[in-house]
């Protein structure tokens, strides 16, 4: 594990794993779409918008301006890209979240299974 | 232009400059009307008490620029019982600037919270936060109405000039 890299919230998570997936289309409201659609939890405007920004801020995402589109009222779309920190991150998370799991009561580990 | 684009518009101010444009893009694409620019308005607000450190930050600039409004006067009362001996024109001098003692508490505040350089830069939103909120503290602290109107004046006016100040001070550190 990667002792520097930050240990992501969920909804950080979950923005950092919807940008790769949406290659060079990933802004706010791909992202929001790409969430809804694979967990059925459709997160609210603000909140992606604003986890896109921070996650900006920290180094783990990059962004561009795409070109200006008249269904977005001849406003551009600000591109998102997954930066190295950002990959560092989601693996730091994953194998954080992979170690808790380890050693649970036997019950709850065949729940979580389920 | 139709009262929902200018209440949408008005809301998008409490967005981050460099991302107002694609977040009203993205609020067109997604037919976000007046309640969507106002909640995403209020997320980028609420983003300097997201951290413990970004909020501590903050509660210590408040304290200070607050103690000021209420330091300040403290002073200038104590001075002014002292000097009412002197007659000589520096000290008149002197005393007239002090004789506003919530106007002048209110520019020394203001410059404080717009100059610190105490706040993340995450944090940015608080400062507009705290003028909202001592603006009028120091209006109703003000023995009289000029002062209340002086000090609801200079509070934010200060606090923009030291900022101006700030972002220039950043910038040329930054090339430098």
């Amino acid at each position: 594990m990667t002792a520097s890299a930050p240990i992501l919230g969920n909804l950080e998570l979950l923005v950092l794993l919807a940008v790769p997936r949406l290659r060079e289309a990933a802004y706010a409201v791909a992202v929001r779409d790409s969430i809804a659609e694979r967990t059925g939890n459709e997160p609210s405007r603000g909140a992606v918008s604003v986890t896109l920004d921070r996650l900006e801020r920290k180094g783990l995402l990059q962004s561009r301006l795409g070109e200006p589109t008249a269904a977005r009222g001849g406003k551009s779309k600000r591109l998102y890209t997954l930066a190295a920190p950002g990959q560092q991150a989601l693996r730091a998370t994953l194998q954080s979240t992979q170690a808790m799991l380890q050693g649970l009561p036997p019950e709850l580990a065949l729940a979580l299974r389920r | 232009m139709t009262p929902a684009r200018l209440l949408i518009l008005l809301a998008l101010r409490g967005v981050p400059a460099h991302l107002r444009d694609s977040v009203q893009g993205d609020l067109t694409e997604s037919q976000g009307g007046v309640g969507a620019a106002w909640a995403m308005s209020l997320h980028f607000q609420a983003e300097p008490y997201r951290a413990s450190s970004d909020r501590c930050a903050a509660l210590l600039l408040f304290v200070a620029a607050a103690g000021l409004l209420w330091i300040v006067p403290m002073a200038a009362y104590s001075l002014l019982a002292q000097a009412a001996v002197f007659g000589d024109g520096f000290s008149r001098a002197v005393l007239m600037v002090w004789s506003a003692p919530t106007a002048l508490a209110a520019v020394v505040s203001g410059l404080l919270l717009g100059r610190s350089s105490a706040l993340p830069r995450q944090a940015e939103a608080a400062r507009l936060h705290m003028v909202l909120v001592l603006l009028p503290a120091a209006a109703l602290a003000a023995p009289d109405a000029l002062q209340a109107v002086l000090a609801a004046v200079l509070l934010p006016a200060a606090a923009w000039l030291a900022g101006q100040n700030r972002e220039v001070s950043a910038q040329l550190s930054e090339t430098a």
